[in-house]
């Protein structure tokens, strides 16, 4: 009897490290900032001149990558230059992810309708999407 | 006698009032709403081809890769207006939405937007308005769009 009891409070232990550990890999990641080689800046300190060179809107801050619990997950990317312009562009990307390591796994469908998948960088509650141009933009919880 | 004169001018500018706000109103209720693509017209066909009527799969596949087939056009208020795009199934899909402004000229309606949100890089695109339908012209066809 200790010994079935022992087994199903292993196993309920198993399943809510699970639960735990799922919990913290979803959830909304939120622009933080830029990687530069090892330099992180925050969004905030960026100056307007690294801004402009990196393709930084104003209000870029916006922007969000959600994981959700059920393997999708959700971008969310915004172009305004400031809070209250006329002018907007928003872009909802809606995929599903897989996590390996320290990698994330994007699978999604872009305008070609092809299905792809990238890699990107998740690290202490932080996901490093390379952009390719010679620098990482950050999300973080 | 005089006072009469005077009540019956005052009322008829209060009706000439509320008459210019109801059809102010009324014009404004017309165009605001959502628009949504309908289909097409060209660029070998003069009447509207609803999506599935869209023989030349080549031209289908197109309209569904740039967002057009599930597209949508609001118009909000006075001048706001937002366009709609999206690719994709529904577990992998991409939708984008634009907003600016547009103004209505005649059965023409001017939209401006910029997408990268900046003023300076501010763009216009001039489609009719007509028959309380939006039609846009793009890549040698039409893109017909109805409330």
């Amino acid at each position: 009897m200790k010994r079935f009891l022992s087994v199903v409070f292993s196993l309920l232990m198993v399943v809510a490290v699970g639960f735990a550990f799922a919990g913290c890999k979803t959830g909304e990641y939120r622009m933080w900032g830029i990687k530069v080689g090892d330099k992180e800046t925050k969004f905030k300190d960026l100056t307007e001149a690294e801004k402009q060179l990196y393709g930084i809107s104003e209000t870029a801050n916006k922007s969000y990558i959600k994981l959700k619990g059920n393997d999708a997950f959700v971008i969310y990317e915004i172009d305004q230059n400031v809070d209250n312009s006329k002018f907007k562009s928003e872009t909802f990307t809606y995929g599903t992810y897989a996590i390996y390591d320290q990698k994330l796994f994007m699978y999604f469908a872009p305008a070609t309708n092809e299905n792809v998948h990238e890699e990107w960088l998740m690290r202490d509650g932080r996901i490093y999407f390379d952009s390719g141009a010679g620098f990482s933009l950050i999300y973080s919880k | 006698m005089r006072k009469n004169s005077l009540a019956k001018r005052v009322l008829a500018g209060f009706f000439a009032l509320c008459l210019t706000l109801f059809v102010s109103i009324g014009m404004a209720g017309c165009t605001r709403g959502k628009y949504s693509f309908v289909g097409i017209i060209g660029p070998d066909h003069v009447t509207v081809l609803k999506l599935d009527e869209i023989e030349d799969e080549t031209e289908r596949q197109a309209l569904e890769v740039f967002g057009y087939s599930k597209s949508e056009i609001r118009l909000m208020g006075k001048s706001r207006f937002e366009w709609k795009f999206v690719t994709g199934s529904e577990r992998f899909s991409e939708t984008t939405i634009t907003s600016g402004e547009y103004t209505i000229e005649g059965d023409k309606i001017i939209f401006t937007y910029s997408s990268t949100g900046k003023a300076e890089d501010a763009l216009t695109s001039t489609c009719d308005f007509v028959d309380g339908g939006i039609v846009v012209y793009t890549n040698g066809f039409f893109l017909v769009y109805r409330k």
